[in-house]
């Protein structure tokens, strides 16, 4: 139960936050928070418990988006599984360079999923696109280095 | 080993219960958790629309008299910042209230249903350039109705209807399509407003006997389906001509800005009167 509340309210809190930088100026709201949980989760909890995460943060993302349910939670579902084969093939170990690689590779397929489900395509759209693939991966990568450094700070002082 | 099938066993229950809840969903049996969800959420993001809104107005001042502060006493500065703040919640309030007053006087000068509603969520990527609605199919709105700000000018029109929420994709979206003519002209003219560059729109198929002067209004026609007629789109600032087109096609200026809308109005048309 307590498990299911503290999830809930991660959850809720990321969607907020989605909300929010959606609001905001362009380029502020390139910024795919959904993502980079999505991609934190599954490097730092492994693949059963993202894809969880994903199809619920899809739902909710395509309710108050497009309202065609189901269409992220699909997009976000295949790039998880492609990452993860990628992973258990080439990238096997889990070093900066095949993390920053993993990020790029699913930010890739979901800008790409997102752009194919609009059936719209044009120089702008692949600029933003871009822009936001960079964006987004780099905020991945800075996120793991800062979350594993705090890791190690921890372990040391109190282990 | 059967580590791995556990977890294969996890994700497939997942992906169950995600296709069930879809299928449960669009066979319309959430109605009730959807109710509660919106009476939920609906209110927090419009706050959160709201709160983003004036931030990005902050950004926008700061970045329009950057040269100006840098230039002013240090002393001064988190004064006039504190006074800035102070002025552009006023603002808010009173654009706010001049919005739902012109709101009001359109609803009086013309027979339509207007619904009042505010944007809970802003799609403004290139992809895409759409709003959400806190008004659904059980406050009466329906496809296709026009999507208004001020006293008439035309946003977007709604695409997709939920019972609680609604989508409209806004003129500025390239996928926009709004037959259109121009305000006071002495000849007629059918033109098509588009979307374009995603900030922008386009007045296409304009006949190439027709001289165009900048500044002229552009107005919807009644043709199309929901759609009354003259409802303000923007003003022409340039005329492209291209020799190898049968038709002109001429810029026009967005009148409105995605990023500081807030509320909304919705002519239901199709709507039965109350």
């Amino acid at each position: 139960m307590r498990k299911i509340a503290k999830l809930s309210l991660i959850l809720f809190i990321i969607i907020i936050l989605h909300y929010f930088i959606s609001s905001l100026l362009s380029p502020l709201n390139l910024l795919e928070i959904i993502n980079i949980v999505l991609m934190l989760f599954f490097l730092f909890r492994g693949i059963d418990k993202s894809i969880k995460i994903a199809l619920i943060l899809g739902i909710a993302k395509d309710y108050g988006q497009t309202m065609n349910l189901g269409a992220s939670s699909i997009i976000y579902l295949s790039a998880l599984i492609l990452v993860c084969i990628m992973r258990n093939t080439i990238l096997t170990h889990q070093n900066r360079a095949a993390v920053f690689l993993l990020s790029l590779l699913f930010n890739s397929i979901c800008f790409a999923g997102f752009i194919l489900s609009k059936f719209n395509l044009n120089t702008m759209i692949i600029q933003e696109a871009t822009i936001a693939l960079l964006v987004n991966t780099i905020f991945t990568f800075l996120i793991f280095i800062f979350i594993q450094w705090f890791q190690n700070q921890f372990r040391k002082k109190f282990i | 080993m059967p580590y791995y099938n556990t977890i294969n066993k996890k994700i497939i229950i997942t992906i169950i219960i995600f296709f069930v809840f879809l299928a449960l969903y669009y066979l319309h049996f959430l109605m009730p958790i959807e109710k509660m969800l919106a009476l939920f959420f609906h209110p927090v993001q419009t706050e959160i629309v709201q709160h983003g809104a004036n931030i990005n107005k902050n950004l926008k001042a700061i970045s329009i008299s950057k040269n100006k502060l840098i230039k002013q006493v240090v002393e001064l500065q988190s004064e006039i910042n504190d006074l800035n703040i102070q002025l552009l919640k006023l603002q808010n309030a009173s654009e706010e209230n001049q919005e739902l007053k012109n709101m009001l006087n359109f609803k009086n000068n013309n027979n339509y249903k207007l619904l009042t509603g505010e944007i809970v969520y802003k799609n403004n990527l290139e992809l895409e350039k759409s709003i959400m609605i806190n008004l659904g199919s059980k406050d009466g709105v329906r496809k296709n109705d026009a999507v208004i700000v001020g006293g008439g000018m035309l946003i977007g029109k709604v695409i997709k209807v939920s019972p609680y929420q609604s989508l409209a994709r806004l003129t500025i979206d390239n996928k926009s399509n709004i037959l259109a003519t121009l305000e006071n002209a002495p000849y007629t003219v059918s033109g098509v407003i588009q979307g374009f560059q995603g900030t922008n729109l386009s007045f296409n198929y304009i006949p190439k006997n027709i001289a165009i002067i900048p500044k002229q209004k552009i107005i919807t026609n009644g043709l199309q389906e929901n759609l009354p007629p003259n409802l303000f789109l923007g003003q022409i600032t340039q005329l492209l001509e291209n020799e190898n087109n049968i038709f002109n096609s001429a810029l026009v200026e967005t009148p409105y800005n995605i990023e500081d809308l807030k509320i909304v109005g919705i002519i239901a048309i199709s709507s039965p009167a109350n």
